[in-house]
């Protein structure tokens, strides 16, 4: 597997570890609105960010001193051209899930719902950016 | 200039003038009157836009035919998913400072609106980038 390759799974695998987490946290914890609300969700986020970080880094590193020059190498034509695709359709999920993130939830919900809910939105655009990534490079697409 | 670089144009002049008519109109009615009293020219930007850009292909269609029905090539292909690509940065980026703003006061109707200037910023950009890409090759 190339080093790009291994690099793409790497943000997926972050990325869903991290945010799934905190995801699963935020349907798991309840705090009474207010102040606490935000520090709790603030908290909560910092935390998945920071595994997000650690998950990256670490795996950066080792696929650093495991593929030495691979991992030096720019990224050529093909590796822009499917990185341009990922971003291409994450745009257009997200787009998506804001018509309902920006139309539905502002009539029932209030702060912190709606600030998950349009958080879930980034999130779920990114993980489908990233998979299209991965899914490109495992089929050998070449734009 | 090419059929697709006069559409990415007119896209990017009608997204920027309609819609930035649209919320300068938005920030002088009060919060409270914001809800109904936009949708009469949401509903207007709308069609406006979508009168522009249905005129513009038409005219420049009749004009040339041949190349208003070619099929994307590799290069309208890459020049679209280049421009995709910043749009996606742009959403992400106004989809964050809505979270954010959320903290300090946006609530109703606001955060529609609000969300829908990150949209249409977004949108802004992609025809932008697209007809940029076409002017300087990419």
């Amino acid at each position: 597997m190339a080093y790009r390759e291994k690099l793409a799974w790497l943000e997926l695998i972050g990325m869903v570890i991290a945010y799934g987490g905190y995801f699963i946290a935020v349907g798991i914890v309840d705090p009474a609105p207010g102040r606490l609300e935000t520090l709790t969700y603030v908290a909560l986020f910092g935390a998945a960010t920071m595994v997000r970080l650690l998950i990256l880094g670490t795996g950066w590193l080792t696929l650093k001193l495991q593929m030495g020059s691979d991992a030096r190498a720019k990224p050529d034509e093909r590796d822009r051209s499917i990185a341009r695709r990922g971003a291409s359709i994450g745009y257009y999920v997200l787009l998506g899930l804001m018509l309902w993130v920006g139309v539905m939830l502002p009539l029932t919900d209030t702060g912190w719902a709606v600030a998950n809910s349009a958080l879930a939105a980034i999130i779920i655009a990114e993980i489908v950016r990233d998979a299209v990534i991965v899914a490109s490079y495992r089929r050998g697409w070449h734009g | 200039m090419a059929f697709r670089e006069k559409i990415a144009w007119v896209a990017f002049l009608s997204t920027v003038l309609i819609w930035g008519a649209f919320f300068i109109i938005l920030v002088q009615i009060p919060h409270e009157a914001r809800g109904l009293a936009m949708l009469g020219p949401f509903i207007v930007a709308t069609i406006a836009q979508a009168a522009v850009m249905i005129g513009a292909a038409t005219v420049w269609a009749i004009g040339a035919p041949k190349e208003a029905n070619a099929p994307a090539d590799e290069r309208d292909r890459a020049v679209g998913r280049r421009a995709t690509g910043f749009a996606y940065l742009t959403l992400i980026l106004g989809v964050a400072a809505v979270i954010v703003w959320l903290h300090f006061g946006l609530h109703g109707p606001d955060t529609i609106f609000a969300l829908a200037g990150a949209f249409i910023l977004a949108e802004a950009v992609r025809f932008g980038a697209t007809a940029l890409g076409y002017r300087k090759g990419v």
